[in-house]
């Protein structure tokens, strides 16, 4: 099963290397899979690049907890309020898109073309360039990013896609990890 | 010849291993194996509140699950959902976790709308990649059923000629069906039972539609005089039999059980079984039974033409013989391999008429062979005087081999002559062609047809037609164009033991015929040629 994820990698990445995919940004396990979503309890996974004028540290990534009207709430080891002023760019992970399982797909789709005969110079390209197009595609469906995307789309994968609640204690907020 | 096999096998290996993942593929795709959408809404209770019943159900029934957001800060994640009756709260069986999202309690819950952040429901949706990857797939399966499906089921076997059934031009006989070299030519007689024919004039179209040099020496019409309501049949022997009456069977009993209705009228729909699954040479019985039979000479009548069984053989054959089909054929023509390759044929065989003697034990009376998958011959074995008024007749084959049409007894009366007329004049394509018409009438010349060929033959009738039962008797051999797919089988080994071994050959073959016999027929219509 190892052998078959790290083939599935593999061939994810080739196909990644060559149509560009998106890069996971997430710790191992922490967003779940779409079946899972609408049962998961956290927030989505945001990495923030800030403005040059904004802060030394370039850029920040932890669980998406909030968004009002001009701030963004993320949290890692604690709790940070960050101005949306501030953000020069962010993006948004909202579940998992398994691009590495299609790419697997693709890989056996190839080799399926051996059943092709010699007919498979027509197949077997099909499936090398069109599975690497669609597995590129693939790993970008789950993501949202800013400014290309306004943060009204952002706000439903937060934990509080209503606001920060009032009166909660920020300091018992952190980053939920996956038990 | 180890190697050739091991070979073989390997690319067989391969092949079925490429099925295999193209099936699981499918099979992966279907269920989108975790390549789906998340389309997430967000309403707040005053709209939620609002929405009409009908929509709710529409978002009850597409998301499963509702997150209900408390104003402070909790969340309740709700299975089996709804509004009650007030449309103060919401009802549901799940789970209830603290801002921190830590578990508080799980159980039936009653959230009431006043202290209600924001509902969040998630749809799962397709994603638009698996419908790429199932066009892919469509195509390697769709190449791979091209692959099992095309080199040995493409349509094949001689001449084809088609006569007017008073509606429409219908294929009513296949000249020389057997005759796959020069050294086999052969004359062959088939009945045109269904032609519909008034005045003196007669046409048959006879049509080159395989991938087939058609070598035809001559194609006379037969026509038998015959009494008004009568029917004239032909035995294996060449003789006409005008016939009183037919008796239909009262039973016909087969492994399915009783398979009378499709013999009692020769209308196309006919009779067939699957071939056996582990040896192609496995052999049936249809046991049919008749009564009330006068006391007068009578003949067994019997519709039939083969499956596309002997036509896979034959290809088969062809394509183990590879690039050395010339030679191969060659040899068949100097009736070097010829009693080898009867060997086959014996095997399959035709189709074996048994009569119970006084002793109770079944003998073969006669056996009905007739070349061909394309068109239903109707064929006839005399029986004389029965002993009795009632009779059961069986009716051995192999399994899969035959289609049987239609049966009955024919009360038979005397031989009858028949006319013999060539034709008195020859068209292609519309235009009169006097090449083609000295070339069939002249006994030492012959007309070549290429694959795409058609040409009207027309008859000058003695009298009007109705008044004759018509049979084409035609004479001629035909050679295979070899496909390049089957010089990829080039075997001799395997061809060997077609000709010196064929049971273990037609065991061998059995699950690769099993694999492509239900679709054959389809794909075998399908790749008739005709002319672009």
């Amino acid at each position: 099963m190892r052998s078959h994820n790290r083939t599935c990698a593999i061939l994810s990445l080739l196909s990644c290397l060559v149509w560009g995919c998106a890069p996971t940004n997430a710790p191992r396990d922490w967003l779940a899979s779409p079946e899972g979503t609408p049962r998961d309890v956290r927030g989505g996974w945001v990495k923030l690049q800030y403005t040059s004028a904004a802060k030394a540290k370039a850029q920040i990534s932890g669980e998406l907890i909030a968004i009002s009207g001009d701030s963004l709430f993320i949290a890692n080891d604690a709790l940070q309020a960050i101005a949306l002023s501030n953000i020069k760019s962010a993006q948004l992970e909202a579940y998992r898109s398994n691009s590495a399982g299609m790419g697997g797909l693709v890989f056996l789709g190839t080799l399926s073309t051996i059943s092709n005969g010699l007919l498979l110079i027509f197949t077997a390209p099909v499936w090398i360039i069109g599975g690497s197009i669609a597995t590129s595609a693939r790993s970008f469906e789950p993501i949202i990013k800013y400014p290309k995307q306004e943060w009204s789309r952002f706000s439903p994968f937060a934990r509080y896609p209503q606001g920060l609640p009032v009166g909660l204690a920020r300091q018992q907020i952190k980053m939920r990890p996956r038990k | 010849m180890t190697a050739l096999t091991n070979s073989e096998s390997t690319i067989r290996l391969v092949h079925v291993i490429g099925r295999i993942i193209a099936l699981s593929l499918v099979a992966a795709l279907m269920g989108c194996a975790g390549f789906k959408n998340v389309k997430r809404e967000t309403t707040t209770p005053a709209s939620f509140q609002k929405l009409p019943e009908s929509q709710l159900k529409a978002k009850r029934d597409a998301s499963p699950f509702l997150k209900v957001h408390m104003q402070n800060g909790n969340l309740y994640v709700l299975a089996a959902w709804k509004m009650d009756t007030t449309r103060q709260h919401v009802v549901g069986q799940g789970m209830l976790f603290n801002a921190r999202r830590d578990t508080l309690r799980q159980g039936q819950f009653q959230v009431g709308l006043d202290s209600v952040a924001i509902f969040e429901t998630n749809v799962l949706k397709p994603s638009g990649t698996v419908a790429a990857l199932t066009v892919f797939t469509g195509i390697t399966a769709a190449m791979t059923i091209v692959c099992i499906a095309s080199p040995k089921t493409c349509f094949g076997s001689c001449p084809t000629f088609y006569v007017s059934d008073g509606d429409s031009l219908r294929l009513q006989a296949e000249g020389f069906s057997a005759s796959i070299a020069p050294s086999l030519e052969a004359t062959d007689v088939d009945a045109l039972f269904h032609a519909s024919a008034a005045g003196e004039n007669f046409e048959i179209e006879m049509r080159n539609e395989a991938l087939e040099t058609h070598v035809v020496r001559h194609a006379d019409l037969l026509a038998v005089p015959r009494a008004k309501g009568r029917r004239v049949f032909a035995d294996r022997d060449g003789r006409f039999w005008e016939s009183r009456s037919l008796i239909p069977p009262v039973s016909a009993i087969a492994a399915e059980g009783n398979c009378l209705a499709p013999l009692l009228r020769a209308d196309g729909n006919e009779r067939f079984s699957k071939a056996d699954s582990t040896y192609l040479g496995a052999k049936e019985i249809i046991e049919l039974e008749f009564e009330n039979i006068p006391p007068q000479s009578c003949g067994l009548v019997i519709g039939c033409r083969q499956t596309l069984l002997p036509t896979y053989l034959l290809y088969q054959t062809f394509a183990y013989m590879g690039n050395d089909a010339g030679y191969w054929l060659a040899q068949i023509g100097r009736r070097n391999v010829k009693q080898h390759q009867n060997s086959l044929q014996k095997i399959m065989g035709g189709i074996e008429v048994l009569f119970q003697d006084p002793s109770g034990d079944w003998k073969i009376v006669k056996q009905i062979y007739e070349h061909g998958p394309l068109a239903t011959d109707i064929h006839l074995v005399p029986l004389g005087r029965l002993a009795d008024n009632a009779a059961k007749i069986r009716l051995r084959m192999t399994k899969g081999n035959w289609r049987l049409d239609y049966a009955a007894l024919a009360m038979l009366s005397q031989p009858v002559q028949a006319i013999r007329l060539q034709p008195h004049q020859v068209l292609k394509d519309g235009v009169v062609d006097e090449q083609a018409h000295a070339a069939l009438c002249d006994s030492a010349t012959a007309l070549t047809t290429l694959p795409g060929d058609t040409y009207t033959l027309r008859y000058q009738m003695p009298a009007t037609a109705e008044a004759y039962e018509l049979f084409l008797e035609s004479r001629g051999y035909y050679l295979e164009w070899i496909r390049k797919e089957w010089i990829a089988e080039e075997n001799s080994f395997l061809l060997a033991q077609m000709f010196l071994d064929p049971q273990t050959a037609l065991k061998r073959l059995a699950p690769e015929f099993k694999r492509v016999e239900a679709e054959m027929e389809n794909y075998f219509w399908r790749s008739r040629y005709a002319k672009p």
